[in-house]
């Protein structure tokens, strides 16, 4: 079956199977920084927005979400124009290896849409669903407070 | 999902039904698909999407507050009559459900219709006396929710049949409750829920009911404990002692997360601070 999908910005007409799960079909579209950890719904690795919620792309059938609007890692920034949020976890060192990281963003952006001045608790609430095995979370806590200012005094 | 060959999204619950009664066990009903996503394959053909039926809905009419069965927890969290119902019970309950991420996705309908022992939001509809509308195209079935998870949703819900709609009755709006959950981490499942809803009149109990999830299977209302507390004031002695009798006859579930030794010790801790709460 066909699925229209708006995947960063750009429409597209997939071939799924019924039953496809959304991060298989995001990642085998080419698009590989959602990434498969648990498939259980409990790490956030596979985290992407959809029409503007975080959510597990690994726990969402593809077909169900025909016509939505999902933005992915790959749609946030540009290696030479990063995100504030991408480039505030490169300058607070909250990256280490990295597999985590494309699913904090997502959430942390949802999370600055709706509030530009998070509290911590916040923040730990909404980066609840992600699972870091290198550096803990401190400076990720650290990095979103310092995008948040970014994004208050503009890009 | 490997086996699925058609996927159908209805949107209305005629259509529902009607894919329902022609297919019975070549469908598999999809809502927040949490559960379904975890199967790797199904003897069912055909997946029957119902989260465009029109199923997201928080209303109430002259007596009870009605839920559509696709209201996802972020749904109720943000709602603001349930913010003050019977102290915000499904609001906690919902805020203590899995993370931000899965609160978007879950349903109320799915917690029921697939329930894990550690399910967040059957503890609190037991203790606010739930009920479950439950549709066919032939007839309308309303039971309540504690009928529903004795009997396993599974094997109570015939293949024809959708949940629809949770009804809630008005009369638990001034109930005090308590919601407490032990975890390991904030985001782990639980290994312990205890919901507590107690009607008081000038500090008299006239009505109590306390709920366990994740620690009996299915989840429950402890209901040897309601005698204990009719009709008494509540006091710092007779919570001790609904405490203490509140694990009396429970068959615990003791597993990898901790053992049922250590769940029973939980229970008592948890019913006495949840009953605190409600002083």
């Amino acid at each position: 079956m066909q699925v229209n999908l708006n995947i960063n910005n750009q429409n597209k007409t997939i071939e799924i199977e019924p039953g496809e799960i959304l991060l298989d079909t995001l990642r085998n579209s080419g698009l590989h920084g959602p990434k498969r950890a648990c498939s259980t719904g409990d790490c956030g690795a596979c985290t992407v927005i959809i029409n503007g919620e975080a959510v597990n792309s690994c726990l969402i059938f593809t077909a169900s979400v025909d016509g939505a609007k999902i933005l992915t890692v790959e749609g946030l920034g540009t290696v030479s124009n990063p995100h504030p949020l991408q480039k505030a976890f490169v300058e607070e060192g909250a990256v280490q290896c990295g597999y985590c990281i494309p699913g904090m963003l997502m959430s942390a952006k949802v999370l600055l849409d709706k509030n530009n001045n998070p509290s911590e608790e916040e923040i730990k609430t909404a980066l609840g669903g992600h699972l870091c095995r290198c550096t803990g979370y401190v400076k990720q806590i650290k990095a979103v407070m310092k995008a948040a200012l970014q994004l208050k005094g503009g890009r | 999902m490997r086996g699925i060959k058609e996927f159908l999204a209805p949107t209305n619950i005629e259509q529902v039904l009607e894919m329902l009664e022609k297919y019975q066990e070549k469908a598999v009903i999809l809502a927040g698909g949490t559960h379904l996503a975890l199967v790797k394959s199904s003897s069912a053909e055909i997946m029957i999407d119902i989260k465009k039926a029109n199923l997201n809905y928080i209303k109430e009419d002259d007596n009870n507050i009605i839920i559509g069965a696709c209201t996802r927890p972020v749904d109720i969290i943000n709602n603001d009559m349930l913010k003050t119902f019977a102290d915000g019970i499904l609001v906690n309950a919902a805020s203590k459900m899995g993370s931000k991420l899965t609160q978007n996705l879950i349903t109320i309908g799915g917690n029921i219709a697939s329930p894990f022992p550690w399910s967040s939001l059957p503890p609190a509809l037991l203790v606010l006396e739930a009920k479950v509308s439950i549709l066919s195209k032939q007839k309308n079935k309303i039971v309540p929710l504690q009928d529903l998870l004795k009997a396993n949703p599974k094997n109570f819900i015939n293949k024809n049949e959708l949940i629809t709609s949770i009804i809630i009755p008005k009369s638990s709006k001034n109930l005090k409750t308590s919601y407490i959950t032990l975890s390991l981490t904030e985001n782990d499942y639980d290994l312990v829920i205890v919901a507590v809803a107690l009607l008081l009149e000038s500090g008299i109990c006239k009505k109590a009911k306390i709920a366990l999830g994740s620690a009996i299977s299915p989840c429950n209302t402890i209901d040897h404990i309601e005698p204990l507390l009719i009709e008494k004031k509540l006091s710092k002695e007779i919570i001790n002692n609904v405490a203490k009798e509140s694990i009396t006859g429970l068959n615990l579930i003791s597993d990898f997360r901790t053992t049922d030794e250590h769940r029973f010790e939980v229970i008592k801790t948890l019913v006495k601070r949840a009953l605190e709460n409600c002083m």
